[in-house]
C-alpha cells in the first residue's frame, strides 16, 4: 500500500510540474512553487545529511592510522567552517577562510592542469591516423585563434575559428544534446508511467 | 553468450575463439556439486549455492543429457596441488567449439532423487523433464530461483564472478577517474591507459628522448611567469572580437538604475581565467550606476561574488552594498533551485547573504520581484551544464536575456544555444577581459603597471602548440632515419617497411 501511495504521489507531482511548464494557470503555478520549495528544503537536509555522514566516516577511522591525521584536519576544518558559517555568515572570519585557505588550495589544484595539458599534448597529439591528424590540426587552429594577438596575425584566423565553432562543433554538441533530450524523455515517461519507480 | 576466461570478453554463442584476444573457447568443463548438483566452474573450490567443498567431486567433461545445454567454461591454469581444479590440454589455436568431439552438457538433476529434502516432493521447475526440485524451505526462501540453472543456460556472469579475484567495484566514469587520468598523464613514466588503449612510453617518448617531463614543466613555468617579464607585449596586439564588442555595447546601453542579475557559478579553480573578465564586466556596470544582484548555484561561488564585489566597491566607494549591489545567496538543488529563484527572488532568498536582512530592506532590490524584472542575467561559469540549467529553468520560462561569460573550454559547447538565441552573448574569458576593456574604451590592462594575464595565456598556448608540432616532426624524422637505415642494410633493394602501428589502428 505504501508503495502504491508513493508511486501515485510521484506521478501526480511529476505531471503537475510538467503541466506547469506548458500551461499558464495561477493554481498550477502556486502548486508548482510549493513543490519546488519542498525540493529546496529536502536538498538542504540532504546537504546536512552529507555533513553528518562525513563526520561519521571520519570519526570511525580505525585502520592502521595513516589516514587519521588527515581525518583530524578534515574534521577540524569542517566543524570550524560550519560553526563560523552558521553563527556568522559572510563574516570576516569566513571571508578569511575562503580567501586564505580555500581559494589558494583550489586555485593551486586548478593551476596544475596547465602542466597536465602540456604533458598530454606531448604524449597524445601523435599523428597515427586520419582522426589524429584532424584532431591535431583542429586543436592547433583553435589554440592559435585563441591567442590574444590572433586577429593581428591574420584576419582569416577569427573567421576560421568561428567556422569551426559554428559548423562542426555545433553539429556535434547538438547531436549530443538531442541524444540527452531523447534519453530524458524516455526516462521521464518510464517514471510517469510507473515502469521505473526508484523512489519506492 | 560465452565469457572468455582470459579477458572476460562476451562472445556470441557458438564462438570458436574470443573476439577480443583470440583465445580458443573450446574444451570446457564444469564441476557438479555432490550435495546439490549445482553447476560450478571447474576451478571452484566451493559450491556457489550450498558452499559444499568441491574437492573430490567429479568434473564433467562430457555428460550425456536429454536436452539441457549450458555454456561451457574453460578453466584457468592453476597452481599445482589444488585438486579442486581441472587441467585440460589447451586446444590448438583456431579450434572451434564445433570441432570439439565432446560438447559439454549439464546433467539434469532431480533434487528429490538425491535426497536433499526427502520430506518434500520433487518440484518441477520448468521444462518438464529438465529438473524437478525438492529444495528445502530455507533454500527456497533465500533464493526462490534456486535450481533454475538446471533448466536455463548457465549465466556466464555467475562463473566470472566466482572465479574472478575480489577487487574493488569499478564505478562509472566520474570526476575521480578524470583526476586519476590527469595524474597518470603527468606522473606515470611507463604507460598510460586511456579507455582501454595503452600509450606506451617507449613508443611515445622515443622520438624526443631528451625532451623529458622536466623540460616540459620548465616551459610551462616559464610561460606562467612570462607576464612578469614580458611587459604586456600581447596587450597592444589585442583586437576585440565582434561578439565582445556587441556585449560591451549592450552593457553600455543599460540605463542607470536598472538591475542586472549576475550568477557567479564558478569556484577558485577557474578564478584565474574568469576573474579578470568578471571584474571588467562588473566595473562596466558599476560605472554606469547599474544595480548588481549576485547569486550562485555553486557553493564556492558566493565567496567569489563577495571577493569581486568588495574589490569593485573598494575601487568605487560610492558604489555601496545594499544600495547599489547585493549578494542574494546560494541556490541549492540546481534545477529546482533555479526554477524557484526564477519565479520569486524573495521566496528563494528570504535573507540576503551578507547582512542577513530581508530583501525588502535592501534598496538595491526595490522593484525587483523576479528575474523578469531585471534587465538581463549574466552567468559567469566554467560549466556548460550550469548554463543549460539556466536556459531550461529560467530563460525558457521568463524569456529573460542571458549572457554567458565562460572559460575558453566551455565556449564551444554553448554554440548551439547561441545559434538558437537562447543565449545572448557568449564571451570566452581567456582574452575576454582585455578585449572587453578595449571595447569599452578602456585600456587593455586593468590598471597602469598591473600584470595582465594575456601574455601568460599566449605563452602557454604557444608552448602547447610547439610541443605538439615538435613531437610529430621529431617522430617523422626518426621514422625517416629508420627507413634509410633499413634500406642501407638491405642494399637499397628492400622495400620500405610500413610504419608500425597498433593492430586496431588506434593509439597504442
Amino acid at each position: 500500500m505504501a508503495r502504491i501511495l508513493a508511486i501515485v504521489a510521484a506521478i501526480a507531482c511529476g505531471l503537475l510540474i510538467l503541466a506547469d511548464f506548458f500551461l499558464v494557470d495561477p493554481i498550477l503555478d502556486a502548486l508548482g512553487a510549493i513543490l519546488t520549495e519542498g525540493v529546496l528544503i529536502l536538498a538542504a537536509f540532504a546537504l546536512l545529511l552529507g555533513v553528518v555522514n562525513l563526520l561519521g566516516v571520519h570519526t570511525r577511522m580505525n585502520g592502521s592510522g595513516r589516514g587519521r591525521p588527515y581525518s583530524a584536519i578534515l574534521l577540524v576544518a569542517l566543524v570550524g567552517t560550519f560553526v563560523i558559517g552558521v553563527l556568522r555568515p559572510a563574516s570576516e572570519e569566513l571571508t578569511w577562510i575562503f580567501d586564505y585557505l580555500y581559494f589558494p588550495l583550489q586555485a593551486t589544484m586548478g593551476a596544475l592542469l596547465a602542466f597536465f595539458v602540456v604533458s598530454a599534448a606531448y604524449r597524445a597529439f601523435k599523428l597515427r591516423s586520419v582522426s589524429a591528424i584532424i584532431l591535431l590540426v583542429s586543436s592547433v587552429i583553435v589554440l592559435i585563434t585563441q591567442l590574444p594577438f590572433s586577429a593581428a596575425l591574420s584576419p582569416v584566423l577569427p573567421a576560421v575559428r568561428e567556422w569551426i565553432y559554428a559548423i562542426p562543433v555545433t553539429a556535434g554538441v547538438r547531436g549530443i544534446l538531442l541524444g540527452v533530450a531523447l534519453g530524458t524523455i524516455a526516462t521521464t515517461l518510464r517514471v510517469l508511467l510507473a515502469v521505473d519507480h526508484p523512489y519506492a | 553468450m560465452i565469457l572468455c576466461p582470459s579477458c572476460s570478453q562476451r562472445n556470441p554463442e557458438g564462438a570458436a575463439t574470443c573476439q577480443a584476444c583470440g583465445e580458443s573457447l573450446a574444451g570446457y568443463v564444469y564441476r557438479i556439486c555432490p550435495s546439490c548438483d549445482a553447476v560450478n566452474a571447474a576451478e571452484s573450490a566451493f559450491c556457489h549455492r550450498c558452499l559444499t567443498p568441491l574437492d573430490g567431486s567429479v568434473a564433467l567433461d562430457a555428460v550425456a543429457s536429454e536436452d539441457v545445454a549450458v555454456t561451457p567454461y574453460k578453466p584457468h591454469l592453476d597452481p599445482p596441488g589444488h585438486n579442486a581444479r581441472v587441467h585440460l590440454p589447451r586446444p590448438p589455436k583456431g579450434a572451434g567449439r564445433t570441432e570439439d568431439p565432446t560438447p559439454i552438457l549439464a546433467t539434469p538433476v532431480t533434487h528429490a532423487s538425491r535426497g536433499a529434502s526427502p520430506d518434500l516432493p520433487g518440484r518441477p521447475i520448468a521444462g518438464g523433464n529438465a529438473a524437478a526440485e525438492g529444495l528445502d524451505p530455507l533454500t527456497l526462501a533465500r533464493d526462490p530461483l534456486a535450481g533454475l540453472d538446471q533448466v536455463l543456460p548457465f549465466e556466464e556472469g555467475v562463473l566470472a564472478a566466482q572465479r574472478a579475484p575480489l577487487k574493488p567495484a569499478r564505478a562509472a566514469w566520474d570526476a575521480s577517474e578524470e583526476a586519476d587520468l590527469y595524474q597518470r598523464v603527468a606522473t606515470e613514466p611507463a604507460s598510460l591507459a586511456v579507455a582501454g588503449h595503452v600509450v606506451s612510453a617507449a613508443t611515445v617518448a622515443r622520438p624526443l628522448p631528451r625532451l623529458g617531463r622536466a623540460v616540459l614543466y620548465l616551459l610551462v613555468l616559464a610561460a606562467a611567469l612570462a607576464p612578469w617579464f614580458s611587459g604586456n607585449i600581447t596587450g597592444a596586439l589585442v583586437r576585440p572580437r565582434a561578439s565582445v564588442m556587441a556585449f560591451a555595447s549592450d552593457l553600455s546601453a543599460i540605463p542607470a538604475g536598472d538591475a542586472v542579475l549576475v550568477a557567479f557559478d564558478y569556484g577558485p579553480t577557474s578564478a584565474g581565467e574568469l576573474d579578470p573578465l568578471a571584474l571588467a564586466a562588473l566595473q562596466g556596470l558599476a560605472s554606469r550606476g547599474v544595480r548588481i544582484l549576485a547569486l550562485s548555484t555553486d557553493p564556492a561561488g558566493l565567496g567569489q561574488a563577495q571577493r569581486l564585489l568588495e574589490a569593485l566597491s573598494a575601487g568605487a566607494p560610492e558604489y555601496r552594498y545594499g544600495e547599489d549591489y547585493a549578494i542574494l545567496g546560494f541556490v541549492p538543488a540546481q534545477e529546482a533551485g533555479l526554477r524557484a529563484a526564477g519565479e520569486s527572488l524573495r521566496t528563494a532568498f528570504p535573507l540576503d547573504y551578507r547582512q542577513a536582512q530581508p530583501l525588502d530592506a535592501l534598496p538595491a532590490l526595490s522593484g525587483i520581484a523576479s528575474v523578469r524584472d531585471v534587465e538581463r542575467v549574466i552567468v559567469i561559469s566554467d560549466d556548460s551544464q550550469a548554463l543549460r540549467r539556466w536556459i531550461e529553468q529560467v530563460q525558457s520560462r521568463s524569456g529573460v536575456h542571458i549572457d554567458a561569460l565562460v572559460t575558453a573550454a566551455v565556449e564551444p559547447l554553448l554554440a548551439p544555444f547561441r545559434q538558437s538565441r537562447q543565449l545572448g552573448h557568449v564571451v570566452a574569458a581567456a582574452t575576454g577581459a582585455a578585449e572587453f576593456r578595449l571595447a569599452s574604451g578602456a585600456p587593455a590592462v586593468s590598471a597602469p603597471g598591473a600584470v595582465d594575464h594575456t601574455d601568460g595565456y599566449a605563452a602557454l598556448a604557444i608552448v602547447v602548440v610547439a610541443v605538439a608540432v615538435a613531437t610529430n616532426v621529431a617522430e617523422l624524422a626518426a621514422w625517416s632515419r629508420r627507413i634509410a637505415a633499413r634500406r642501407t642494410r638491405h642494399g637499397g633493394t628492400h622495400a620500405a617497411p610500413r610504419r608500425p602501428r597498433a593492430a586496431s589502428g588506434k593509439v597504442r
